[in-house]
């Protein structure tokens, strides 16, 4: 079943009523991706705030789901709702939980395509609507009502049923005709006309059940693509509640942003949800009265918590790196000036020249910066830019002040939590050397153990991250480590490029990471997915300046030394592009890969493991990888 | 507003004309703004500054540490000035900051007008570093930030900030007002005080003196810094400039500290450069107002633990298996050579040094000297060491002199007085010296040391100055075997060419044998092509070893600092009962061999286990170093200095000994034989190989059992 929009806040009062009897009812299990993280700390927040007991537990993978949810539902006979963050739409969720009848499953997720069965059969499978399910399907929603009810009766007695089925449309139909006195000659004229009507209602009936097939399997090959963020739902939720605040406000900008810069929002919904936010900021920050800035600069007060309206570039972290290396490492600026090429650098040299900052200034951090140079750095920017490609280098966003402590943009939190969940607090990343495998383990043991490890070390990431959310020392910690992962994504990056390693097949372009200083990061998929967004836009920008409009999606693969495997990432569209092709009103589009990732595991014997949550992240036994890419190719993946 | 002029000139005053009128950017308007930010700015509840002054002022400290990323946050506009301005702004910021003094030392208006002298205003800048050879004209009189090394410290001089003079004549007087730095001053030439009416004003030119007893006086410390080693492109020399720190900044850096200066580009005029003419000419200097020390470099006071630390500091101590963890995380670069990366940590932590009660001092400090055939990664472990080390100085062996180790005698350029300067060995007191090439050094040389070694003084008495210097440190010196690879048909003793003086100074002696065996090179071979692959990787996380570089550093200066263990009953009893054992075993083993052991083994070695035990009791900061860390340290001793005594090669040595033998029978005093008869009889005859008959007949003259003559043709049993 689905929920709409307008009953999310039933649904979670339906939580809250469960709940009065006090124990731990509720029970979390949220994905390892920022939007999931921001919604998770969002949901516990209005939990807690209702005296709702509830249990958190991230979780990495389809195994992982079902494993947890084993463990931990089994034991526990308190739990009434599953909640699931960014997870589980996309499969029949009946086969991965444990049913009971008394425990409702809510299902948030901004991953598409639904699973039809989770949201069409009546059962106790929530999952939230953004809308589209209401609005757009329901052409598909008749298709799947008809389909499946046909598929009963098609394959045992198809012909009894459909009969018996007719009868009873008929008889409703002419139930006012009725009289005794031609009953006769009609059940006569009937049974004459039955043969040659029935003939064509088949035919019909199978023209008609094609057509349904096909509406349904358009639907899932259609590719995988995203919804709105899930934070904005459950703000939605707050809101419905009444009881948002600015803290939860400034979750669900960050739950948006994360979106944005893994190029996961779909424009439609990034639109809503961006102008209603705007509207949340500046009912919920007033701006100063006049006369209360007088005698402070810049109006800030020492408990100054809010969120402002503001324009922020493209460059990632500005306010924390230095400008310079800011826009070298920052994917948008990178792409459009070719960094990657000695020429490119020389090009942003000279853009910064032109703007009137020299390089010495330009590198200096970004707070120590010549102040006039920061007051006039949007103007010079909004002059010369263009010039260079960087049409809409400046747009806006959101940015919170915490006090006189620090100012963070929106998109400066999102690269950080998520630089925090690949990376953790440490950033030390897991070794060969931390697991240790002891000489008399199989290969399958060892691989066992790594995986376990890996997927401890990224739930340790999850609360470090989670940690991190309200506290701004960690988070400023973390700004670090997203300019250490950005530098090893933009240097493998070059690497790459310099050595021409992407290879362009039939259907795709194909790059391959397996040695290299940085690997150990692109183990994860979160940043494998990042480098291969980066890679990507580098290489359509490349190719729009030969003419090329249309441009074949990129496969990234990374080795992981401890699995014996690649790490695969499909990526169709490039990070930027969608604010070109304003026909296409998806913003981002589909992925193919999912759809065609199934295809070809379903196809070959080649070991493929689909666990990760995103369709398109497969891993690949090493010796796999051939045959793998090569019944890939004979897709079609645009 | 304000007036300026004249020989004041970067003194600033002002005053408000107008009680109504408010300036934008005047000079009042800035102090306000000062004031405002000590006692307004917050984080978290937390009003950093003014409970920083408070704090400073009970303990009568009239500074304030800014950091001046809080002043950007503030008021970006007023930190803008206070950078492109420091001389002007500065003062006005110093004079806020004595106000809020004032305020929060009188809450009462009365005695507001007490004095308290001028707090000091120390920044903290995070900008982007600038070497000293691009500081360049353009920087002058702007805030700067600059690495370097300081090498030298001048004593403290008293510089005047107020001038009381007196006119001889008229008794007037007057305050002069003096800027800080270099900058000189210029007495007024003429009395200007006013003339009473009908008196004739006949003060002559240069009427001043100055009455010191009034003037007021603030401390003034020259430094010199000079570019760090890895700053300075290749092939040119180190830069160096001057810096003036005054008031609470003096007396913060001694010699040889890292660290990164914040100041102002300041320029002064040479007196030199005057006399020579050059009249436009200036030099630069850096008045100081701020010092950020790279964490605990070469502090050689006790340095501060913060509570968390030591929390986490017990916990490591607390660790299983922390001996393990320790020695890996030594040189984890370097593959395998475990003995001797824990002999090296037993080196870093050092024993507990003695003080007996009639004054007599027992050093703690632990010796290592790594012998080995090159390509041993000797030098790896040195340079190691050198930075892990809170204190450590690296020299190599041929090039350092007596002089350079211990002390030499200078005269000073200016007053033309003799003082001493300090060696490798004085200026690394309380730490390491880590000397490559040790054998390659002159001998004269290496006698200088060896008081430094044992007694931990170094002594001078030339050029009229007689003193006593401390040298308190470990040696850990790597030398290669007298033929540069260690032969194995020579004894330790004709291997290593040092004398046992020196010898018995070292607590360990590790000979690195560079042996050939499959698997082990194998493994060598992947270790050192993984690290050369991975080579960004390893650089950037410093220690892929299991505590992280700083971390383990501070933690063995904590440990240096807050641990001294004592033996307890049980480790001594078997400490003096091993040693027994151990002079037992050295004596059979010369007694075999039938020449005295190079390395001696004497008292000086039970000390050195001593030591090792409680540097071993001290990884753990246990108090007592118990009977299973003496088990270890002896292990350790005797898998080193022990093994290097006894060490020759047993299947060589028996044949050489059976020839040696036969030939003392064979030849009675006063015989001869020839050499290829010797060669027939035993070679072909008995089956010994030619080589050990040599080694025997080599044996035998360096005893002057025999000679050998008509160059080595014949044999003559010449002595017993």
């Amino acid at each position: 079943m689905f929920i709409k929009r307008s009953d999310y806040a039933s649904a979670y009062l339906k939580i809250k009523e469960a709940s009065v009897s006090g124990g731990c009812t509720v029970q979390l299990f949220v994905a390892l991706d920022p939007d999931a993280l921001c919604a998770c700390k969002l949901l516990s927040t209005l939990l807690k705030g209702d005296f709702i007991s509830h249990k958190i537990r991230p979780v990495s993978g389809y195994r992982d789901l079902e494993q947890a949810n084993k463990t931990l539902l089994e034991q526990n006979e308190d739990i009434k709702f599953i909640i699931l963050l960014n997870c589980g739409t996309m499969v029949d969720l009946n086969n991965y939980l444990v049913s009971m009848e008394d425990v409702s499953i809510y299902v948030i997720d901004s991953h598409r395509p639904h699973n039809l069965n989770n949201i069409y059969i009546e059962n106790n499978i929530f999952v939230f609507d953004d809308g589209d399910i209401e609005e757009d399907m329901n052409k598909i929603h008749d298709a799947w009502y008809a389909f499946n009810s046909h598929e009963l009766s098609d394959e045992e007695n198809s012909d009894s049923s459909n009969e018996r089925e007719e009868e009873v449309e008929d008889d409703n139909r002419s139930v006012e005709s009725y009289s005794s006195s031609d009953y006769q000659a009609r059940s006569r004229r009937r049974f004459s006309e039955e043969t040659t009507q029935r003939r064509a209602e088949i035919k019909e009936k199978r023209k008609k059940r094609k057509e349904f097939a096909s509406i349904l399997s358009e639907y899932y090959e259609k590719g995988s693509w995203y919804g709105e963020s899930i934070t904005n739902i459950l703000f939605a939720v707050a809101s419905m509640l009444g009881r948002e605040d600015n803290d939860m406000l400034w979750l669900a900008i960050v739950g948006l942003t994360c979106l944005e810069i893994h190029c996961q929002s779909s424009k439609k919904y990034f639109n809503r949800s961006y102008s209603l936010l705007k509207d949340e900021v500046n009912r919920l920050n007033p701006s100063p009265l006049e006369n209360q800035i007088v005698g402070r600069a810049h109006g800030k007060t020492p408990h100054d918590q809010s969120i402002r309206l503001e324009d922020e570039f493209r460059f990632m972290l500005v306010r924390h790196w230095s400008l310079y290396d800011s826009m070298l490492h920052s994917a948008y600026v990178g792409s459009r000036l070719h960094i990657w090429s000695e020429e490119g650098r020389k090009r942003l040299h000279k853009l910064l020249a032109k703007m009137g900052l020299s390089l010495v200034e330009c590198k200096q951090t970004y707070i120590h910066m010549n102040m006039d140079l920061k007051k006039t750095l949007k103007s010079s920017l909004k002059r010369f830019a263009p010039f260079y490609g960087l049409d809409d280098v400046i747009f806006h966003s959101f940015t919170r002040t915490y006090g006189f402590k620090c100012t963070l943009s929106a998109s400066d939190v999102s690269y950080a939590i998520s630089a925090l969940l690949e990376m953790g607090n440490t950033g030390v990343l897991l070794q060969s050397k931390t697991v240790a495998r002891s000489p008399d383990m199989t290969e399958e043991e060892y691989l066992e153990k790594f995986e376990n490890a890996q997927n401890q070390e990224w739930l340790h990431n999850f609360y470090d991250a989670y940690d991190a959310l309200d506290d701004v020392d960690s988070l400023e910690r973390a700004l670090k480590l997203a300019m250490h992962l950005q530098r090893a994504i933009v240097r493998t990056g070059i690497t790459l490029l310099e050595k021409r390693a992407i290879k362009t097949l039939r259907s795709f372009r194909f790059g391959l990471i397996n040695e290299g200083p940085d690997l150990k990061i692109f183990m994860h998929p979160l940043a494998l997915t990042k480098m291969s967004l980066w890679i990507a836009e580098a290489i359509n920008e490349q190719e729009r300046e030969f003419g090329k409009l249309r441009h074949l999606p990129l496969v990234l693969a990374a080795f992981v030394e401890e699995k014996n495997r690649y790490l695969i990432v499909g990526t169709s569209t490039s990070a930027f592009t969608s604010n070109e092709d304003d026909d296409d009103d998806d913003g981002h589009g589909h992925n193919r890969f999912g759809v065609a990732f199934q295809e070809v595991a379903n196809m070959t014997s080649a070991t493929l493991q689909m666990d990760c949550f995103e369709a398109s992240v497969i891993e690949c036994q090493k010796s796999d990888l051939g045959v793998f890419l090569e019944s890939l190719s004979f897709k079609t993946l645009l | 507003m304000a007036a300026a002029t004249g020989w004041e000139r970067s003194a600033v005053y002002y005053t408000p004309v107008l009680p109504g009128e408010q300036e934008l950017d005047s000079n009042v308007s800035h102090e306000k703004n000062f004031i405002q930010f000590i006692e307004e700015f917050v984080i978290d509840n937390d009003f950093i500054y003014r409970t920083q002054l408070r704090d400073n002022l009970v303990v009568k400290q009239y500074m304030l540490n800014i950091d001046l990323r809080h002043l950007i946050s503030y008021n970006e506009d007023l930190a803008h000035l206070l950078l492109s301005q420091p001389t002007d702004i500065l003062p006005l910021f110093e004079s806020a900051v004595t106000t809020v003094a004032k305020r929060l030392l009188y809450r009462s208006q009365e005695n507001a007008s007490t004095n308290i002298p001028t707090c000091q205003v120390t920044l903290r800048y995070d900008a982007n570093i600038l070497p000293i050879r691009n500081l360049t004209a353009s920087h002058i009189s702007k805030l700067v930030r600059v690495p370097g090394i300081i090498i030298g410290a001048s004593t403290l001089s008293c510089r005047a900030t107020a001038l009381h003079l007196v006119c001889r004549n008229c008794r007037a007087t007057r305050i002069l007002q003096i800027s800080g730095g270099f900058s000189g001053v210029q007495l007024p030439r003429v009395c200007e005080a006013p003339v009473l009416d009908g008196e004739k004003k006949d003060c002559p030119m240069d009427p001043f003196i100055i009455d010191h007893s009034k003037s007021t006086f603030i401390d003034q410390q020259v430094l010199k810094l000079q570019e760090a080693p890895d700053m300075v492109p290749v092939g040119e020399l180190p830069r160096h400039i001057l810096l003036n720190a005054d008031r609470y900044l003096t007396n913060q850096i001694t010699p040889g500290t890292r660290c990164v200066i914040t100041g102002i580009f300041s320029i002064f005029q040479n007196k030199s450069v005057k006399a020579s003419g050059a009249v436009a000419i200036r030099n630069p200097y850096i008045r100081v107002v701020g010092i950020q020390m790279d964490s605990n470099d070469g502090s050689k006071s006790t340095p501060l633990f913060s509570e968390e630390e030591e929390e986490e500091f017990l916990e490591i101590s607390r660790t299983p298996n922390l001996y393990d963890i320790i020695s890996n995380s030594i040189s984890p670069a370097i593959y395998g050579n475990v003995d001797i990366k824990k002999a090296i940590a037993c080196l870093l932590f050092s024993g507990s040094k003695k003080i007996l009660p009639d004054g007599m001092r027992l050093r703690g400090d632990i010796n290592v000297l790594l012998l080995g055939d090159p390509g041993t990664a000797k030098s790896q472990f040195l340079k190691f060491v050198e930075r892990l080390a809170p204190i450590a100085v690296y020299t190599s062996g041929k090039g350092s002199s007596a002089a350079g180790l211990t002390a030499s005698i200078q005269r000073d350029s200016v007053t033309r007085e003799f003082y001493l300067e300090g060696g490798a060995m004085v200026l690394a007191d309380g730490g390491i010296v880590c000397i490559d090439e040790f054998d390659k050094m002159r001998d004269e040389d290496r006698v200088a040391i060896h008081e430094a070694m044992e007694q931990q003084t170094i002594s001078i008495a030339k050029a009229g100055i007689t003193t006593i210097l401390n040298s308190r440190t470990s040696v850990l010196a790597a030398a290669n075997p007298i033929f540069g690879r260690y032969d194995d048909m020579k004894t330790p003793g004709e291997n290593i060419d040092f004398q046992s003086t020196i010898l018995s100074r070292f607590d360990m002696i590790f000979i690195v044998k560079d042996e050939h065996d499959e698997t082990k090179d194998r493994n060598i071979a992947r270790h050192v092509i993984n690290l050369h692959t991975n080579l960004q990787e390893s650089s950037e996380t410093l220690a892929i070893g299991e505590i992280p570089f700083d971390k383990f550093r501070r933690y063995i200066n904590y440990c240096r600092h807050k641990c001294a263990p004592n033996l307890d009953a049980e480790a001594a009893e078997k400490l003096s009962s091993q040693f027994v054992a151990i002079r037992k075993r050295v004596h059979q083993s010369e007694q075999d061999s039938n020449s005295r052991s190079t390395i001696p083994i004497t008292v000086r070695q039970l000390e050195a286990i001593i030591r090792i035990t409680e540097s071993l009791a001290k990884m753990s900061l246990s108090p007592i170093a118990s009977e299973a860390h003496a088990t270890e340290a002896i292990r350790l001793f005797l898998t080193s200095t022990l093994a290097a005594a006894t060490q020759s090669s047993p299947e060589v040595t028996e044949e050489v000994k059976k020839i040696e033998a036969s030939l003392r029978k064979r030849l009675p005093i006063g015989f001869q034989a020839s050499y290829r008869m010797l060669i027939r009889e035993y070679v072909n005859g008995h089956g010994y190989s030619q080589h050990a008959l040599e080694m025997a007949l080599q044996i035998l003259s360096s005893k002057e059992t025999i000679q050998l003559r008509n160059g080595g043709q014949t044999v003559y049993r010449s002595g017993v």
